[in-house]
């Protein structure tokens, strides 16, 4: 397989959250902000790459059976090294996506690229996917986050450029999933 | 199959201790930084270890850490670590400082869910919020509580109930940071000193029959009286949670006919000098509503209509109390007919 095309499938061709519309959950939960869609889309990259090797090294090694478990077990671990490793060491950051890093565990976009890729292909190409992906899932999230601190704060990373506050509804639910359907359908037209 | 499932649980397991000894030293270290950090913000300049010198004080629905703050052996203020479980999304815990006089001096947010944008707007920096607290006593004139609940707090706009459980969390330090040396506490008698003392002369062992009482979603104990076969009455526990710091608990007795025979306080956490006169030993409160027929009167305050004096300055506590006694009645009335636990 062409790695170039395996690594930049999951920007905008493949991109999880726009095209495959996989892990949803924290893509709307934690994208109030730039910075902490980035934060929990660099966290969940880290979790992909880990476990799309860990899968892709015992692929002959596990029953077909228990495989799902296997793999579960595998995420699990890594996410929960992902909270400790955070919690001690970028408190802050933590605190802001608290309750969604243990969420990651069921994000369905990691254990979708073990089962669908990992487990069939090579180390390397599994590496070069659980990057691409990984990388996409960030952008999308940062881009997510972005657009609802644009409109929601007038801010972006932080940084606001209007001293006044923003459209409310893009802080709070609604907005993610109004800014997430024009992200999807700008995907959709660049898919085209 | 299951040698593949033991090997992957035990590399999993042995890796994720590996990392958790690794964390464990930083994640205390973060959590005592910050802790340390809102100290310092809070309270006036010390010389002492707040932190090494911190104890506890018990209140009904948790405990509340305190830190007190020394300068040249003189006390200064301490900083109190408090909570409230009203936020709009869960617990929202608080450090808030005050001088020795009962000047609020700092506040500082340690841990919150509020909605980012709204409710996050309690953290410093983020709105001066906090800034109406400082400097004030709430013992002078200043009542913890937004307008909309009668006090002097201008909630944050479109959190209403972030900004309500913010107070409520800052009346919880203040109210034990006050407390802390009081040492004329009344003890609160036990449920079976309760029952004793409100229900109409029994015969049998009211907590033996006890049972309970679902009325509007929540549950009452309830605890009948007996002569023989005859009901004398009934002593209803009853609960509120809008007394001005968390929830009051009472034992109201009935007679058979529906009068109040007597109350007693089993758990409350309201203001010294102010909320806490609701305790019989403390006021005759509690005497207006013995042999009063709640069906023929408005068992209210005067200010909402009804026949009772409210305790002065604590208008809020009374009228929580009241509302527990209603609520106690209307257990009472749906549970007429007494029955005995199967």
């Amino acid at each position: 397989m062409d790695q170039a095309k395996n690594f930049t499938k999951g920007f905008i061709r493949e991109n999880p959250v726009f095209a495959l519309m996989l892990g949803l959950c924290p893509a709307l939960g934690t994208t109030t902000s730039a910075y902490n869609g980035m934060g929990m889309g660099l966290a969940t990259m880290f979790v992909v790459i880990m476990s799309n090797i860990v899968v892709s090294l015992i692929k002959d090694f596990v029953p077909n059976k228990v495989r799902i478990p296997s793999y579960i077990v595998i995420i699990a671990s890594f996410v929960t090294m992902v909270d400790l490793g955070m919690a001690g060491y970028m408190p802050a950051l933590h605190e802001q996506l608290g309750l969604f890093i243990p969420l990651i565990v069921v994000n369905c976009f990691v254990l979708g690229r073990a089962e669908a890729f990992a487990s069939r292909n090579t180390l390397g190409s599994s590496v070069v996917d659980g990057f691409g992906m990984g990388l996409g899932f960030t952008l999308a999230l940062t881009m997510l986050g972005a657009s609802r601190e644009i409109l929601g704060s007038y801010a972006l990373f932080g940084f606001q450029f209007i001293g006044q506050d923003g459209m409310l509804v893009f802080i709070l639910a609604p907005g993610a999933f109004i800014a997430l359907g024009y992200l999807i359908a700008l995907t959709n037209k660049l898919n085209k | 199959m299951i040698l593949a499932l033991v090997v992957i649980t035990f590399v999993a397991s042995a890796s994720l201790g590996f990392i958790y000894e690794l964390t464990k030293e930083p994640i205390e270290m973060a959590a005592v930084a910050k802790r340390n950090q809102a100290i310092g913000a809070v309270v006036p300049e010390f010389d002492n270890d707040p932190s090494g010198e911190r104890y506890t004080i018990e209140v009904p629905d948790g405990e509340l850490v305190v830190y007190p703050a020394m300068k040249d052996g003189e006390p200064v203020g301490a900083a109190i670590e408090t909570f409230t479980n009203r936020g709009f999304s869960g617990e929202i815990r608080l450090m808030v400082g005050i001088r020795p006089d009962g000047t609020i001096h700092g506040i500082e947010v340690l841990e919150h869910r509020e909605t980012p944008g709204l409710g996050d707007k309690i953290e410093t920096g983020k709105s001066d919020f906090h800034l109406q607290f400082e400097g004030e006593n709430p013992a002078e004139d200043f009542r913890v509580m937004i307008r909309q609940d009668g006090g002097d707090v201008d909630a944050i706009t479109a959190t209403t109930i972030t900004s309500r459980a913010y107070c409520d969390a800052v009346r919880r330090a203040w109210n034990a940071y006050i407390m802390r040396d009081v040492d004329d506490t009344f003890d609160l008698p036990s449920t079976g000193e309760a029952i004793d003392r409100v229900l109409p002369p029994y015969g049998n062992n009211p907590v033996n029959e006890q049972f309970q009482a679902v009325h509007e979603g929540r549950v009452y104990n309830v605890y009948p009286g007996r002569r023989g076969r005859r009901f004398t009455g009934t002593a209803v526990e009853s609960y509120t949670e809008s007394g001005y710091v968390g929830a009051i608990r009472l034992m109201v007795g009935f007679d058979s006919d529906g009068i109040i025979t007597g109350i007693e306080v089993l758990e409350h956490n309201e203001t010294p000098g102010y909320g806490d006169l609701i305790e019989p030993a403390r006021s005759d409160f509690h005497r207006q509503f013995i042999g009063m027929d709640p069906s023929a009167e408005d068992l209210q305050v005067r200010e909402d209509g009804g026949v009772i004096d409210g305790i002065s300055g604590a208008t809020v506590t009374s009228r929580a109390y009241c509302e527990a006694v209603r609520l106690a009645y209307e257990v009472f009335l749906e549970n007429k007919t007494p029955r005995r636990n199967n």
